[in-house]
């Protein structure tokens, strides 16, 4: 569904990412893991066209996405979350989900159509992540738990085919935690899944495949159990 | 102080909100009636009123902060203004030639800083360098511009057998018009698109993530104020018979950027009424003091913003 093959990117005399292959099967949910400084989300920048790899291609349903921009490569159903949650502050969960449900936004059409009703999609999405009552609150008034459920809410909103998630758990407690692991399952073969995330035991727990980054480069890609147990990956990752 | 506001916005929003409204409607029709002599103010001051609407579209909904607003008003004022004394040609079509223009120049200034994404402080840059060589163009092409002189005298034609070169004909005409515009422009802000672009102000990488083309939605709105302008200075200029350089004077975009301030930035109604309300101030304030008018104009704005830091809709909306 989509395969990277030999993807690099250089900055000056540093090689952020180091011919990397990568291949995400469709409706899996695949980790990538690292250190800090692996190049985890270097990556998902590369494949969502916020940078421009240095070499590489990135093959998506056949067609290449190298030189696309982002909203080009999200219009072609590769959706993102952040490390850092991006949304809207002044506006309510539901505007939230109605931007992001709306397929095109063409001016003309945005007048014509402003009675578009696309409650029962937004309905569908809020209560996937659990935002169901939370449609009518100012997003800067959720707590950062529920923020991260927005950003999750947006991406699954856009309908998108793959979805990258950069650290979905990051700032959550533990039972926030154990909720986003539970979207993550509710998704599971609807959606083809790439997770970053530094949280080695959620990662093991959903993971069909995990592939782990070192330095840029691709140190391992196997199944969790796999890569628990390899030799190298503990050295480098897990310090042992 | 904050109760008063509060008593203020509770009075505004409750049950004095349908005969304010009532009220306000029916001042502006009756103008010609009750204050003939202010006749042709009021119809400056309703084109000004658009004139704030339009660029509140680039200013308030895209956070486009444009250094000239006058550049693209005195584009439609001289256009209208070359085609009737200088061609011999019709008032009317001035009008769809001023857009046109306006459109053209508005692309090829906000091209570079949105497009190719090379950052806000470039596009005020672009817009500042764009209002002074348009201001200067003026003086420098006399031929072209009539240079100080400006580019005048005429009255607009009869349309329908009416004599709109007549102060009250030409006042409903104007009133006419800022309503049609003003209205269509509510409806396409609180469309969908009016989302796009306050979305895109808060959080534009997030938009481009869910698959919006930002650049494009920023340079349509770009595109529409800069239309919009053009369309008053037109209005304009067959109120006041003449095309001079007061029309794309940076005088004239301070002033437009403090009635957008002082009605809410985003809000269409807020600046426009407060451009209305400004322009009659002005006209007091200059019977006042002739000399010295724009030194009290700049007093009240600084007391204004202070006490009022939203404008006048932010004091009626509140925390809305």
């Amino acid at each position: 569904m989509l395969t990277v093959e030999g993807l690099t990117k250089r900055f000056d005399s540093v090689v952020a990412v180091d011919d990397v292959d990568l291949e995400l099967r469709e409706g899996e949910i695949h980790g990538l893991i690292g250190p800090n400084g692996a190049g985890k989300t270097t990556t998902v920048n590369l494949i969502t066209g916020e940078l421009s790899p240095t070499s590489g291609t990135i093959e998506f349903d056949g067609s290449d996405l190298v030189g696309l921009s982002p909203s080009s490569i999200a219009r072609r159903g590769i959706g993102r979350s952040f490390q850092v949650v991006q949304y809207f502050p002044d506006m309510t969960v539901r505007k939230h989900l109605h931007l992001a449900v709306r397929e095109s936004t063409r001016t003309v059409r945005s007048v014509l159509d402003r009675g578009a009703d696309y409650s029962d999609e937004i309905q569908e999405v809020a209560e996937t992540a659990r935002l169901e009552d939370e449609l009518d609150t100012i997003a800067k008034n959720l707590p950062h738990g529920q923020k991260r459920f927005l950003d999750i809410a947006m991406v699954l909103a856009m309908d998108s085919k793959v979805i990258l998630f950069d650290e979905p758990a990051a700032g959550l407690n533990e039972s926030e935690t154990n909720e986003v692991r539970e979207i993550l399952e509710d998704l599971r073969g609807d959606y083809t899944i790439l997770i970053v995330e530094h949280d080695i035991d959620l990662v093991r727990a959903i993971s069909d495949r995990i592939t782990v980054l070192h330095n840029g480069a691709v140190l391992t890609t196997d199944t969790p159990d796999n890569v628990v147990e390899n030799t190298q990956v503990r050295e480098v990752y897990l310090g042992e | 102080m904050s109760d008063t506001i509060a008593d203020i916005r509770g009075f505004a929003r409750g049950t004095a909100r349908r005969p304010l409204l009532a009220l306000g409607v029916l001042l502006v029709l009756a103008v010609p009636f009750l204050f003939p002599s202010q006749s042709d103010l009021a119809t400056e001051a309703l084109i000004f009123g658009l004139f704030a609407i339009s660029v509140d579209i680039a200013l308030g909904y895209a956070g486009l902060l444009t250094l000239a607003p006058a550049a693209f008003f005195g584009l439609g004022s001289y256009t209208v203004a070359k085609i009737v004394v200088d061609y011999d040609m019709s008032f009317w079509l001035g009008f769809p030639v001023a857009i046109v223009l306006a459109l053209l120049l508005a692309f090829a200034v906000g091209y570079i800083p949105i497009k190719r994404r090379i950052g806000h402080v470039y596009f005020v840059l672009f817009t500042l360098a764009f209002g002074a060589i348009v201001y200067d163009f003026t003086f420098v092409t006399t031929s072209l511009t009539g240079g100080s002189d400006g580019l005048g005298f005429f009255s607009p034609p009869d349309l329908f057998g009416i004599d709109l070169g007549a102060q009250t004909p030409y006042y409903y005409f104007t009133l006419l018009l800022v309503a049609v515009v003003g209205f269509g422009t509510y409806v396409l802000i609180k469309s969908d698109y009016g989302d796009v672009l306050h979305a895109t102000r808060q959080n534009e990488l997030r938009m481009r993530y869910l698959g919006y083309d930002t650049n494009r939605e920023l340079m349509i709105a770009w595109l529409i104020s800069a239309g919009i302008s053009a369309f008053a200075g037109a209005m304009y200029v067959g109120s006041v018979g003449i095309a001079s350089p007061s029309d794309v004077s940076f005088a004239l975009t301070g002033d437009v950027i403090i009635w957008i301030i002082v009605g809410g930035t985003g809000t269409l109604l807020g600046p426009f009424a407060a451009a209305i309300g400004l322009v009659f101030t002005q006209e007091i304030l200059q019977s006042v003091w002739l000399e010295g008018y724009r030194m009290l104009l700049g007093i009240l704005f600084v007391v204004f913003v202070f006490v009022l830091p939203d404008g006048l809709m932010g004091l009626i909306r509140g925390d809305e």
